[in-house]
């Protein structure tokens, strides 16, 4: 946040920083040290170099000593007669805050009372004058000054955001919370921030920096080795002065022991604040009058008048020069206008729609770069790119509501007064924060994108200069460009919602044929089960006859030859049995007895039971195993069943001298086990792939060996245990076959272990 | 083998009443001695088979010592085969029943130690016979064998539960099937 506070507060002082300096005459009279004689011939002097100013200070004291008989014409009578303080507070304000006057009509639209606020500067200012006098080390007359200029920073902000500012002078007023606290929520800074970086750049001295900046801060707080340390505490009190007075426009006191906690960091008995704060109403009421605050003289009135005629035929004269630079900058702009409506109705992606609308306000701005953001329809997110002139997109964003700063941003949809085209600085902040890095110099402005009363997003551009009256004269145009875009993102939403509609029935139409698939599926195992159980019965019974007979025939056999005939008949009667039950079982499967168990040690007796048998055929058995696999719900007696038969599987498809490598990996960060068998066998091409796991399947049929369930019932073993299997093989390389377990999803572990009897 | 009859027993085998055996022991028509310190009779074996010689009593109720497999199943071939392997180990006396009927009735007159049950029966369903054995309270020393093609295993549990000591798949060794009935029977 602290970045982005220092942004704003740079992005409102550059603008302030487009004011003429502090003019000559200020700066001088700021620089007279005391009200000595030299210094009274000084101000006269400085004042009489100035003739608007003598005609304004000659006017006031005139007011001021209404009654006379006689008016006063002298610049040295008038400090002779009002007092040189008085003298030099006129100058001083007249001057620096007549930098920030603003024109007649847009003054009165804003709750910021100029009046009520020189009353407020004027109370502190008497107050800290007040205060001095009775504090050892500090001058009355620099303290009235610092007082009178304290609250800097609140006419720098009316100046440079007057409809923001306007927003925490209502808070102040209708919320009762403290300047600095509205400020800080509706702004993210303060007016002693900003008065203080005023001062800076106007180059007041130190101590009157310190007291713009800190005089809201309670001395104990203060460091101990500040420049005008004192100046700040005096200042600070006669604040809370002015304001327990209620004294033109101020702020409730919130903490009731700051008066006191003041004093006392002035080691200043009560009883002298209190007088101060007594007499505070009469000196205000004399030094309004003084500075004819409430009272206009004839001679102001004509004085100002004059002057905004002069205003106005200097306007005058410069529009008429710029007609001709206009109507071309006219023509031009109807062509950006008509370029941008081609562009956005062919534009088929969000992207590509905000690259045209950027393009188009770079274009009319004749900016170097641009940013255009929009919110999501449900508010979730705001995406959007940063444009170069040169057509290149140097960034593509999208942020989330999780972020805090954007989230009031995505909430607030309407628009209103503050959405109009203007400043983009503290209006966009959270924009600035991201990517303002890329967006160049400033000032910048922000054109909203808005339908129907609903903000969809903004272009935020820097000005170059080149168009002198950016701020409002062209922001008709701006908005027709502004429209064109924003219905043209409405268009491509909707199109989006169609097609994301028209997907999501494709998906649900998809769907529903695999779950047709599945009970097809399902039905044709079923009734495999109920043959298989039907012909176990009819067929075991023979062949119980057919072993049985020739097994007891065996026993008495004599004949060797005999013997082995007959003991063929009792496997051969048995396999075929088999073969039923293999049918059963993959018709339907046992069910698994799930238990949380160490799928190592599962694999490690698989590979133990098969060792002998693979090193007979001369193969290699290897084990390979993750470290930390933790442990798996399944039915450790069909998994390990599982492996020794892809074992034997690949045992069976691997020459000697291969070698068959049994793994078990296991990846944190997707919760995966896969148990794999992986030999450098003869491989299976396509075909014999695609049928891999198709009961009474064999690839070596040939060779007689196997009845082709084993990839069928391993097959059904995954499917019982939630693990999912993956063949890849390709003839000549080698298979590989996988149980990908999946440990976010695992079964709930069986209640009760049933005495299983196969 | 039994080498010691009580009274009641006796009487059993003889198909007497007990009064009866008692009056013969106490006139010494029926040999035999008290238990030392009680007057509990018993009658050692020979004298017992004497008695019903010398009284033209069947012996058949008297035990040959052998034990009793009652097999039950209705295919011909397969009880047929059943007889020429028990009877052939010579431990066993064997009779045989084709359907649950018969098998309820030999049960009450035979009393088995050993069933060798079939699952599917003509008429009754083999659970329901293992039941009705297992409901008959001086019957619960008799072995139960289900011996069945049949190879669904919930069904298979369900024998379990109808209390089948051992369920054996069809076809079968016939070796083992024997080992494992001795070992039931323990001769």
């Amino acid at each position: 946040m602290d970045g982005l506070k220092v942004r704003k507060v740079q992005l409102i002082i550059d603008q302030i920083d487009s004011l003429p300096t502090l003019p000559a005459v200020a700066a001088r009279v700021l620089a007279l040290a005391s009200s000595d004689d030299a210094s009274a011939r000084d101000l006269t002097q400085i004042i009489e170099s100035d003739p608007a100013l003598t005609s304004r200070i000659l006017a006031l004291v005139n007011s001021a000593t209404f009654g006379r008989a006689k008016s006063v014409a002298a610049v040295n009578r008038a400090v002779t007669l009002l007092g040189f303080e008085a003298v030099r507070s006129s100058v001083l304000s007249l001057k620096v805050f007549d930098l920030f006057s603003r024109r007649g009509t847009e003054a009165a639209k804003t709750a910021f009372d100029r009046v009520s606020f020189w009353k407020h500067s004027l109370a502190v200012a008497a107050a800290a004058q007040l205060i001095a006098r009775r504090v050892r080390g500090v001058s009355p007359e620099e303290a009235f000054v610092a007082g009178l200029l304290h609250d800097l920073g609140k006419v720098g902000l009316d100046y440079a955001l007057p409809k923001t500012f306007d927003q925490v002078i209502r808070s102040v007023q209708n919320r009762r919370i403290s300047f600095m606290d509205a400020e800080n929520r509706i702004l993210g800074l303060d007016h002693a921030v900003i008065g203080k970086r005023l001062a800076q750049n106007w180059q007041f001295p130190e101590a009157l920096v310190n007291v713009i900046w800190l005089h809201h801060q309670s001395p104990a707080h203060l460091p101990e080795n500040l420049a005008g340390a004192r100046m700040v505490q005096i200042v600070h009190l006669a604040d809370l002065l002015a304001r327990r007075q209620r004294i033109g426009l101020t702020s409730p006191i919130l903490d009731a022991s700051a008066v006191t906690t003041a004093a006392e960091g002035l080691s200043l008995p009560l009883e002298q604040v209190e007088a101060v704060e007594k007499g505070l109403h009469a000196v205000v009421a004399e030094q309004v009058q003084i500075m004819g605050l409430e009272q206009t003289g004839e001679k102001d009135l004509f004085y100002e008048s004059l002057q905004s005629a002069n205003g106005e035929l200097g306007v005058i004269n410069q529009r008429l020069m710029t007609t001709s630079a206009r109507l071309e900058q006219e023509k031009r702009h109807g062509e950006i206008l008509i370029r941008l409506g081609g562009d956005v109705g062919a534009a088929a992606t969000l992207p590509a729609l905000l690259s045209a609308t950027a393009d188009a306000v770079m274009l009319w701005a004749e900016a170097e770069r641009a940013a255009v953001y929009v919110v999501d329809q449900e508010r979730a997110f705001v995406e959007g790119l940063v444009r170069d002139h040169d057509g290149s997109t140097l960034e593509h964003f999208v942020f989330d509501s999780a972020q805090s700063d954007v989230t009031p941003m995505l909430a607030d949809s309407a628009v209103d007064a503050g959405n109009e085209f203007g400043r983009a600085e503290v209006r966009e902040g959270w924009l600035f924060e991201r990517v303002g890095r890329l967006l160049g110099q400033g000032p910048f402005y922000t054109l909203p994108l808005s339908l129907a009363g609903e903000r969809l997003g903004a272009v935020v551009f820097p000005d170059a200069g080149r168009n002198p009256e950016m701020p409002s004269a062209d922001a008709p145009k701006l908005s027709a460009m502004a429209a064109t875009a924003a219905l043209a993102i409405s268009r491509l939403r909707e199109r989006e919602r169609l097609v994301a509609l028209v997907e999501s029935l494709a998906d649900a139409n998809r769907r529903a044929a695999e779950a047709q698939a599945e009970a097809q599926r399902r039905r044709n195992l079923a009734s495999v089960g109920t043959m298989a159980a039907g012909a176990a019965h009819e067929i075991n019974n023979p062949l119980a006859v057919i072993s049985g007979r020739a097994q007891i025939l065996a026993e008495n056999e004599r004949d060797e030859g005999r013997r082995k005939g007959l003991q063929i008949i009792v496997e051969q009667a048995e396999r075929a049995s088999g073969i039923i039950s293999e049918l059963m079982a993959f018709a339907r499967p046992p069910v698994p007895v799930f238990v949380s168990a160490d799928p190592c040690a599962v694999v490690r007796k698989a590979v133990e039971s098969r060792a002998s048998a693979v090193a007979d055929a001369g193969i290699e058995l290897v084990t390979e195993f993750s470290p930390d696999v933790p442990a798996v719900t399944l039915d450790s007696r069909q998994v390990q069943w599982a492996i020794e038969e892809l074992i034997a599987n690949a045992a069976a498809a691997t020459e000697r001298g291969g070698r068959i490598t049994v793994r078990a990996d296991y990846q944190p960060s997707g919760r995966q086990l896969v148990l794999s068998v992986t030999d450098t066998g003869s491989g299976m091409d396509d075909q014999t792939l695609a049928r891999a796991c198709d009961p009474f399947f064999s690839g070596r049929r040939a060779a007689g060996r196997g009845r082709g369930m084993g990839l069928t019932k391993v097959q059904r073993v995954a499917e019982s245990n939630l693990a999912e299997l993956q063949i890849e093989s390709a003839a000549g390389q080698g298979t590989s076959v996988r149980l990908a377990f999946d440990l976010k999803e695992q079964p709930a572990p069986s209640q009760t272990v049933v005495k299983a009897a196969v | 083998m039994k080498e010691v009859f009580s009274t009641g027993e006796a009487a059993r085998i003889c198909q007497v009443s007990q009064q009866t055996i008692i009056r013969c022991f106490d006139a010494g028509r029926l040999k035999g001695f008290y238990v030392p310190g009680s007057r509990f009779r018993r009658i050692p074996r020979d004298a017992l088979m004497r008695f019903m010689k010398e009284n033209s009593i069947p012996l058949g109720n008297l035990d040959s010592g052998k034990k009793k497999i009652l097999i039950v199943d209705d295919e011909a071939e397969i009880v047929d085969m059943w007889v020429d392997v028990l009877d052939r180990d010579g431990r066993f006396e064997v009779k045989t029943a084709s359907c649950g009927y018969d098998a309820g009735l030999l049960t009450e007159q035979f009393r088995p130690d050993l069933i060798v049950l079939d699952f599917l029966l003509p008429d009754i369903n083999g659970k329901v016979v293992c039941e009705k054995i297992r409901a008959m309270e001086d019957l619960a020393e008799t072995k139960i064998i289900a011996v069945s093609g049949m190879i669904e295993e919930d069904k298979i549990k369900e024998l379990y539960a109808a209390g089948v000591d051992l369920f054996m798949q069809k076809p079968f060794r016939i070796t083992e099937l024997v080992a494992k009935i001795g070992e039931m029977l323990k001769v």
